[in-house]
């Protein structure tokens, strides 16, 4: 399979095709739906948190 | 400038000095700056004066635990996926806290251990990135945390983007 992918894509690894993949706006548009999903439900890959610093007795 | 700080009130409604922790090239900063604020970088690793660059914010090459700041003189500290790379993130969240004027807040943004892609690939998801990544957060131990170094929870997002 890799040989095959090596022969049709110049050499190229498949993880390459795979991101070339994830690339095209389809793929842009599913991700972004499961990202804004994740994000509602808390459950996206990062976090942001905004501190105030506590008053003193 | 990130969206969420961009269209946040909290930031568009004032004006203050700031200091972002791990700053890059400063292209954050300039932005702010762009926005009437007074802005002061740190960054241990950047190859080039951005002040050269024409972005015309000033950048301390100083890691965060080596930099010398005077305490009580910003209005807002950024620490931009900073806190999981530190050895010691709760003595560097008490130096934020303590260079923070009164009313002054930190924005902290880290992986989230809480993520569903870390609760399905566990340790290969890239955000362990160890040893890179040297401690991870929740909400809970953020709170914890922050507790610890006198600061309290305002606020959570989530993050779209991926660092």
């Amino acid at each position: 399979m890799q040989l095959f992918v090596a022969a049709k894509y110049g050499g190229e690894f498949p993880a390459t095709v795979i991101n070339r993949i994830l690339r095209t706006p389809a793929a842009k548009i599913a991700t972004s739906l499961v990202s804004g999903l994740l994000s509602l439900v808390g459950k996206s890959d990062s976090t942001g948190y905004y501190l105030v610093r506590e008053a003193k007795d | 400038m990130p969206n969420r700080l961009k269209s946040d009130p909290w930031f568009t409604s004032r004006r203050g000095r700031i200091l972002d922790v791990g700053c890059g090239g400063g292209e954050l900063l300039a932005e702010f700056k762009k926005a009437g604020w007074d802005t002061l970088g740190l960054e241990p690793f950047c190859e080039e004066s951005p002040l050269a660059k024409g972005l015309g914010v000033e950048i301390i090459k100083v890691s965060f635990e080596e930099a010398k700041l005077a305490p009580a003189q910003f209005d807002i500290v950024i620490m931009t996926h900073v806190l999981e790379h530190l050895h010691e993130p709760l003595t560097a969240l008490r130096k934020a806290a303590d260079v923070l004027v009164p009313g002054g807040m930190i924005y902290v943004e880290v992986p989230n251990l809480d993520s569903l892609s870390f609760r399905v690939f566990r340790s290969r998801w890239a955000q362990v990135d160890a040893p890179r990544h040297l401690s991870h957060f929740t909400l809970r131990t953020m709170v914890k945390l922050s507790g610890f170094a006198g600061l309290k929870l305002w606020r959570k997002v989530m993050v779209f983007a991926k660092h």
